[in-house]
């Protein structure tokens, strides 16, 4: 155990005097890390311009707050296309010129401009799919680093995993976006954020596959109505752009997420269940369950975890007992998540 | 009147809708220069005097103030009309609506108003779904982009425990729950032989009851830029919890018998009034520059609980009595009313304070640092309302069932919250990068410890000064929690990630078992991303948890170990990967494995493991065409390490071990698509999930004769869960602005659950002999499986 904290400690330290001593090369890392060209309003040539070819794309874009928000805005973020794709000045005079010789019947020529790679090269736009993860989110942060959810984005679990914006959200093709067709009737909390799939929650099973299953289970959080809707979204307890709490949780603590619906188990109370106040996890799990009341084992095994102690809870028992049927211990043991009477000291009040 | 009831929401949802469009109608053409530019490219090139106007028109319309479009010109409408009849058969069939209502008969099934014209930066919508159904739900939600949103959002959520209980208990009052004289003092009476007979004629001419608790949630927010930097934002949540649900009292006596020691039951299940409020307001504000920003955030939360105490009356008693204690009769549960203490009144202000910032060399540095502070002052229930009860330590002049005889009149319960949480990342070089980390959660309980002179124990029946010698006292809980991490990642190559990473996680407590804990997780991960084609990640994590002293105190078995404090390792891999063969076909797979070792020279929960995998298929084809096919297996099990206490306590030949092993499978597919050219449009979705719980126990040793009877290990049958789903919607769009569709629902539910199958109101015939339960008095609060067919037409309007 002393090596494995020494290792800690020297691991921890070495870390984190690293960067001070290796400016240089951090510096290199930096170039790296923001390629994409400085936005030159110069190169500007407006949304209308860009609809003469991309014309489906620009009206997918145009109902939207990528579109939209340009009213307000001056320079580049007023550019709309241009805000994320650059400059499309040289893109436009490029294919402009292309499109004049072939009407002008000199093939030919334009044949070689289009087979020219320089020229072909300096006039490409910004394309998407064609840039890293941390490039798409640099693209993506030049507008949204206010929020303070994006504060904590980097060194989050979601960064690590090399996620960009684009991974759940699709600015041209979401079928929750306004423009889609209402009979998908995108749900409310997908309503607005241009995820790539008509849920949220089927945006967070695209790689979260394992907690699919919990909306089918005995108990679960995943609650659904008759047309397959969900009444609680990913985002009500999670915070996908990063937050303070472990787990990508909104508040500081797994309980105190618990608590912001269940607030009633807060107190606190004359006397508490220890594990109850540290975590709801040590009983629970919070997305689906096998067991009634989304425990983690059947009662009376899950109480037998930690108790053994009494004259009544100790024994293997049958599955016909009055210990066993209906909601086993906590039949008589009512306040588990903690009494505030003078009498429940052994949480039966 | 119940017809009236139903339709008053959905006349003031009608209402608002008619309002809605009367403020939205139509005021002027749709004017959208970017479409229009659209439609004039498909004529072929456009000249550049055309290119001039039409950036004219872009700067135009970039001007805030000037919008050609407004909000109210390009409202959109839908709303979707009909009818729906349902059919679910089973014996408890409750579960089909346990969190929802399936409403019959006339149906207005959703609208959507959305005013979002393209050229103007303000939008406007409204969506509901299931108007006055107790599972409603509506988003307003306007604004003007880059300025200020407001949205606003109500939801219902219903969550019937049962429907066809009986209960003996009325209420005329809330908070108090009643039983006719007659009946308590019949069944008092009633010599212990022939209780079961009297008990059933009450019970079968006892109401049916529904258990449910509706929870019903406003949520309105407001987001304001003052500047380009600088926003406030104000949120507001309202929750109101209303019903009844399932509340349990009882308490045992042992027996002795010829083959072993027994137990007489005694239970009495309530239906709990349920009356919750709970108001919370956030005011915040965040300045954002682009390398740094600071953001505030106050929280004050309010809970109110509305019924603070259930006082019942016992239906076995209809006169107080003092039980005699452990060693003499058995008459426990002996009090005609008693009293329980229901969630106190509490609330909370909470600050928060987090930001960032930019360091040189692309370094960044986040924190939050918060305060929460939580007081419950309720007053106290007195100790019981047993009159027959000699207590002692009392003060002079008090009886039992005043709450003068208490220490203290409240709690004035406090806990005082302190989180801090630290994250530095900065690249070390050109292809390291390191992560580090630290967070504190502090939980500072300063509650008053209140020594009590004794408790009214064995269902109020008893005045108790002691358990094993420990005095009735509150141990309030403190803990902090402390994890600090290092990771250092290193890009391999352009796609492939190789990181390490260390983490420490400290707990000190007070009032538990252990004081301390320390544990030291290393692990690291590989992970490749080739461009949106193939992406994977492996990971695997090692944890050595070390309690520094154990002590078992004297409430629980010294061999005993609590597994969230004892010594454990952990091992933990991931497997993670989603594979592209082309941009519209796609297979992503997910694996799993944890296992828990805890310390296995002790008693209690002594191996966890958890394992699990899924697999994923998806195609999106043309437009609004989506198959997909989901498989997922998971599997949990875990090994407990038990004894039975005898008359010489915990004998080793008393050991019972037993397995625990949950399975769920589940399958889903589906697929969305137009059958014929944006005319006939289909949504069809097929799911299948089984679980299965299985136990099995032994007896390492053979117990004692004097043991408990059931100290020996009996089987358990599994405990088994079906369910399938098939859910069907075919809609054919008639004209650009009416369909007709169709939808069915078909879900066969099967559950075999030993713990539900055989139970009833009075559920004594159940038990085995030798158990007692004659005074064992429940809801019945339970479902069973159910076959359930809901076919429903609509008419969709849009325009």
């Amino acid at each position: 155990m002393r090596i494995l904290k020494l290792v800690f400690v020297i691991f921890f330290c070495a870390t984190a005097a690293a960067p001070f001593i290796s400016s240089k090369l951090a510096a290199n890392a930096k170039k790296e890390i923001v390629p994409l060209p400085a936005q030159d309003p110069s190169q500007f040539v407006g949304n209308s311009s860009c609809a003469e070819c991309h014309a489906e794309q620009v009206a997918r874009l145009a109902p939207t707050a990528h579109h939209k928000a340009k009213a307000d805005k001056a320079s580049a973020s007023a550019q709309s296309c241009e805000s994320c794709h650059g400059g499309a000045k040289v893109h436009l005079e490029f294919h402009l010129t292309a499109q004049k010789l072939i009407k002008e019947g000199k093939d030919a020529e334009a044949e070689a401009l289009q087979n020219d790679e320089t020229k072909a090269k300096n006039a490409s736009m910004i394309a998407f799919d064609k840039l890293t993860a941390t490039q798409i989110n640099a693209s993506c942060m030049q507008c949204h680093s206010q929020m303070k959810e994006h504060a904590v984005w980097r060194g989050n679990k979601h960064e690590k995993a090399k996620l960009s914006c684009l991974d759940c959200h699709s600015m041209h093709h979401s079928p929750a976006a306004p423009t889609a067709d209402s009979k998908l009737f995108a749900t409310a909390q997908a309503e607005g954020k241009l995820l790539k799939r008509r849920t949220e929650a089927d945006t967070c099973f695209q790689c979260h596959g394992d907690v699919r299953k919990a909306q089918f289970q005995r108990s679960t959080h995943l609650f659904r109505n008759e047309n397959r809707e969900h009444q609680l979204s990913c985002s009500s307890c999670h915070e996908a752009h990063g937050s303070i709490g472990e787990k990508l949780m909104r508040t500081g603590s797994i309980n105190e997420t618990c608590y912001q619906c269940h607030t009633e188990k807060r107190g606190p109370f004359l006397y508490e269940h220890s594990p109850v106040r540290e975590s709801c996890a040590n009983c629970h799990k919070s997305h689906g369950s096998n067991n009634t009341a989304l425990l983690n084992a059947r009662a009376p095994m899950l109480c037998q975890q930690c108790h053994i102690q009494g004259r009544h809870q100790t024994v293997a028992g049958y599955s016909n007992s009055a210990f066993t049927m209906n909601r086993s211990c906590s039949t008589c043991h009512a306040a588990v998540h903690g009494s505030n009477h003078p009498s429940g000291i052994n949480l039966q009040r | 009147m119940k017809i009236t009831q139903m339709m008053k929401p959905s006349f003031y949802v009608l209402l608002l809708i008619v309002f809605t469009c009367s403020v939205a109608a139509p005021a002027q053409p749709p004017t959208d220069g970017t479409s229009a530019s659209a439609v004039s490219s498909k004529n072929g090139e456009a000249t550049e005097k055309e290119k001039k106007e039409e950036k004219t028109t872009d700067k135009n319309t970039a001007t805030p103030g000037q919008d050609k479009t407004t909000i109210t010109s390009q409202t959109k409408f839908t709303f979707e009309l009909g009818g729906q009849f349902t059919n679910v058969t089973g014996v408890r069939p409750s579960r089909y609506e346990e969190f929802r209502q399936v409403r019959e008969g006339f149906l207005f099934r959703r609208f959507r108003i959305v005013a979002n014209p393209e050229d103007s930066p303000t939008f406007f919508k409204l969506i509901g779904r299931g108007p006055s159904e107790l599972d409603q739900r509506y988003l307003l939600d306007f604004g003007r982009y880059g300025r200020f949103r407001t949205t606003v959002e109500y939801s219902g959520l219903p969550h019937l425990y049962s429907a066809g209980s009986r209960s003996l208990f009325g209420s005329s009052t809330p908070g108090v729950l009643t039983i006719p004289d007659q009946i308590q003092q019949t069944l008092q009476n009633t010599a212990s032989a022939d209780l079961p007979t009297a008990v059933r004629s009450f019970v079968s001419s006892a109401p049916l009851v529904s258990l449910r608790v509706k929870r019903q949630t406003l949520k309105a927010e407001q987001r304001i830029n003052l500047t380009d930097h600088w926003s406030v934002h104000l949120r507001y949540l309202n929750q109101r919890k209303f019903g009844s649900k399932p509340l349990g009292t009882g308490t045992y006596e042992r027996v002795g018998t010829a083959n072993g020691d027994t137990f007489r039951v005694l239970a009495i299940e309530l239906p709990e009034q349920v009356n919750y409020r709970h108001n919370q307001f956030t005011a915040g504000t965040t300045y954002a520059r682009e390398k740094w920003a600071i953001n505030f955030d106050y929280t004050y939360s309010k809970f109110d609980n509305r019924i603070s105490s259930l006082t019942f009356d016992n239906p076995f008693r209809a006169t107080d009595l003092q039980a005699t204690g452990s060693g003499g009769v058995f008459d426990r549960g002996a009090f005609s009313r008693g009293i329980f203490a229901l969630a106190p009144d509490n609330e909370s202000n909470s600050f928060l304070i987090s930001g960032f910032i930019d360091l040189p060399n692309d370094a960044r540095w986040a924190s939050a640092v918060g305060w929460s502070f939580w007081r419950q002052n309720d007053s106290f229930v007195p100790y019981t309302m047993n009159s027959a009860i000699v207590a002692t330590g009392l003060p002079t002049g008090t009886s039992v069932t005043d709450t003068k005889a208490l220490p203290r009149p409240s709690l004035e319960g406090a806990v005082d919250i302190f989180t801090q949480d630290h994250v530095f990342t900065t690249p070390l070089g050109k292809h390291w990068t390191a992560n580090l980390h630290y967070r504190t959660y502090l939980n500072e309980n300063k509650t008053h410890e209140i020594l009590f002179p004794g408790y009214a124990a064995y269902g109020e029946s008893y005045w108790r000064t002691n358990i094993s010698g420990k005095p009735i006292e509150n141990e309030p809980l403190t803990f902090r929690r402390q994890t600090a991490s290092a990771e250092a990642i290193w890009n391999i190559s352009k796609p492939l990630d190789w990181s390490f990473d260390y983490k420490w996680e400290g707990w000190n407590r007070r009032h538990r078992q252990v004081g301390r804990t320390n544990e030291y997780t290393f692990g690291t991960e590989l992970s490749y991303r080739h461009s949106n084609a193939l992406s994977g990640k492996v990971d695997y994590h090692y944890s050595d948890r070390t309690p520094q002293v154990y002590d078992p105190g004297v409430l629980e078995y010294k061999l005993l170990r609590m597994f969230d404090q004892t010594k454990r390792l952990r091992h933990n891999a991931n497997v993670q990967w989603q594979y592209h063969f082309s941009p519209e076909f796609g297979l992503a797979g997910t694996f799993g494995y944890r296992s828990d070792d805890f310390d296995q020279n002790f008693f209690g929960l002594s191996k966890y493991v958890q394992g699990g995998g899924s697999v994923d298929l998806l195609y999106t084809g043309m437009e609004n065409t989506t198959l997909y096919a989901n498989y997922s297996r998971d599997r949990y099990s875990s090994t407990l390490q038990q004894i039975s206490k005898t008359a010489v306590p915990f004998d080793l030949n008393n050991r019972w071990n037993r397995d625990e092993r949950d399975i769920v499978d589940s399958v889903g597919t589906g697929v969305t698509t137009y059958l014929a050219k944006e005319k006939l449009f289909l949504d069809l979705h097929y799911a299948f999930a089984f679980g299965n719980t299985r136990l099995s126990t032994v007896n390492p040793g053979t117990p004692l004769a004097n043991s408990v009877i059931n100290a020996k290990a009996f089987p358990f049958p599994d405990a088994k869960t079906r369910f399938h789903e098939v859910n069907l919607d075919l809609s054919y769009q008639f004209s650009p602005n009416v369909a007709l569709g169709v939808r069915y629902l078909y879900e066969p539910y099967r559950l075999n659950d030993y713990a539900w199958d055989g139970l009833s109101p009075y559920p004594m015939d159940a038990f085995p002999a030798e158990q007692d339960g004659r005074r064992f008095l429940l809801l019945d609060s339970r479902y069973s499986g159910h076959n359930a067919n809901t076919i429903g037409i609509y008419l969709r309007f849009s325009r």
